[in-house]
């Protein structure tokens, strides 16, 4: 288990990323983090990993998360942290030097299936195959908690609905995905639940099957917690029309 | 070449690194071979001076009363000549942690379990570096102690290295 106890986050003493968000995520959920830009989720993801510093604390299974625990966590993001100068056979041996559980099969399955070269060096891969890539590692390592931060961002539609259903079809009962994504309309039906941030604010968490017997979609689920007004678009370009 | 990968970060380009550390640690050798031999020769031949000419040629005798300057000032700033390379060696932990942050691979490195695997991937080739200049410029400045003490004559020798 997962937990995320009253973290807080402010930059350069001035801007309040994160406020007092809690949150407890159990084994083998898929959970996806939602929020307009600069709502925190990136700071949220980080924080989790240890990666800046935060008030609060977050809990893996009771303990702080730190080098004895810190690889059940997996980290894919759309910055990519891969090594640029290194191919997929030497990241593989890498992976495989430093995190015992790493998942050679999987990996080569998921090379094999979306076709990635793996003895050619990374910066020579095209943006989707570097996308494709740095899910692929996030998954091999063998973390439980797999964090994904936009991880699709520039992959064709093709791309990710391949991604999405592999995704479904290969991970194990006690894995857990934690996947921030602006793509609400495809992952709906990838997601057990939704959590969404607002200014830093955790203001929404359901589990999508309560939103869909509810008669509501994921969508209309965030446009609410944002209080989305439909005709602000219109109302603006009067605005600007002078209208 | 492949060797020296262990000794810097994964993926990291050291062959440049390389490049520069052979460059400024081979002009401190060479500029120090060369000022040294040049400083000996010259403190050697002011030993001496000429006596006699014509069909028996040119004889040199030791001057009187006269010694060679001591090794320590002939020497002189010998140890300064490494401080570009070392100061080089120095910085270059730094840029490895930079290569680290600029790639975003430090996401990984920090999420490495083993302790203290990033930190060593960044010192580990400078050190070395580090340790092999000043290993060499020891040696080295025993070589010229060694050529000084057996190319002055002993009657010159001062009282003090």
């Amino acid at each position: 288990m997962l937990e995320i106890k009253n973290v807080s986050k402010r930059y350069y003493n001035t801007i309040q990323a994160l406020s007092d968000v809690s949150l407890v995520m159990g084994s083998g959920e898929i959970v996806g983090l939602f929020g307009e830009n600069g709502s925190g989720k990136t700071t949220l993801l980080k924080c989790i990993l240890g990666y800046i510093r935060h008030e609060g604390e977050v809990l893996l299974d009771g303990e702080k998360i730190g080098r004895n625990n810190i690889a059940r966590l997996s980290f894919a993001t759309c910055e990519h942290s891969f090594f640029p100068n290194m191919t997929p056979k030497d990241h593989s041996e890498f992976y495989r030097m430093h995190f015992g559980t790493f998942r050679g099969k999987r990996f080569k399955a998921l090379m094999d299936f979306f076709g990635l070269p793996e003895d050619r060096v990374l910066k020579h891969y095209s943006t989707g195959q570097k996308n494709q890539f740095e899910v692929i590692l996030a998954l091999c390592q063998g973390a439980d908690y797999i964090l994904m931060d936009e991880p699709f961002a520039g992959n064709d539609m093709f791309n990710r609905e391949d991604f999405y259903k592999v995704l479904l079809g290969i991970l194990e009962p006690g894995e857990t995905v934690f996947l921030s994504t602006h793509l609400i309309g495809e992952v709906e039906h990838f997601v057990s639940r939704a959590v969404v941030l607002r200014n830093g604010r955790l203001l929404g968490d359901a589990e999508v099957l309560a939103l869909e017997e509810q008669g509501s979609s994921l969508e209309e689920y965030i446009k609410g917690i944002y209080n989305y007004r439909p005709d602000r678009v219109s109302r603006a370009l009067d605005k600007l029309t002078g209208q | 070449m492949r060797r020296f990968e262990k000794f810097f970060p994964p993926g990291y380009g050291y062959r440049a690194e390389l490049g520069i550390t052979g460059v400024l640690w081979g002009g401190a050798v060479a500029v120090s071979a060369l000022r040294y031999g040049v400083e000996l020769y010259l403190a050697v031949e002011r030993l001496y001076r000429e006596v006699g000419s014509g069909d028996f040629g040119n004889r040199r005798i030791l001057r009187e009363g006269v010694w060679v300057e001591a090794f320590s000032e002939l020497a002189g700033w010998y140890w300064m000549l490494y401080l570009p390379v070392l100061l080089f060696l120095a910085v270059m932990p730094l840029y490895h942690y930079c290569y680290y942050r600029d790639t975003g691979s430090i996401y990984v490195m920090r999420r490495l379990p083993g302790k203290g695997i990033t930190f060593k991937s960044c010192v580990r080739g400078p050190v070395l570096g580090a340790v092999i200049v000043l290993a060499s410029a020891v040696l080295l400045y025993f070589l010229y102690y060694g050529i000084y003490c057996l190319g002055v004559p002993a009657e010159c020798m001062p009282r003090y290295i």
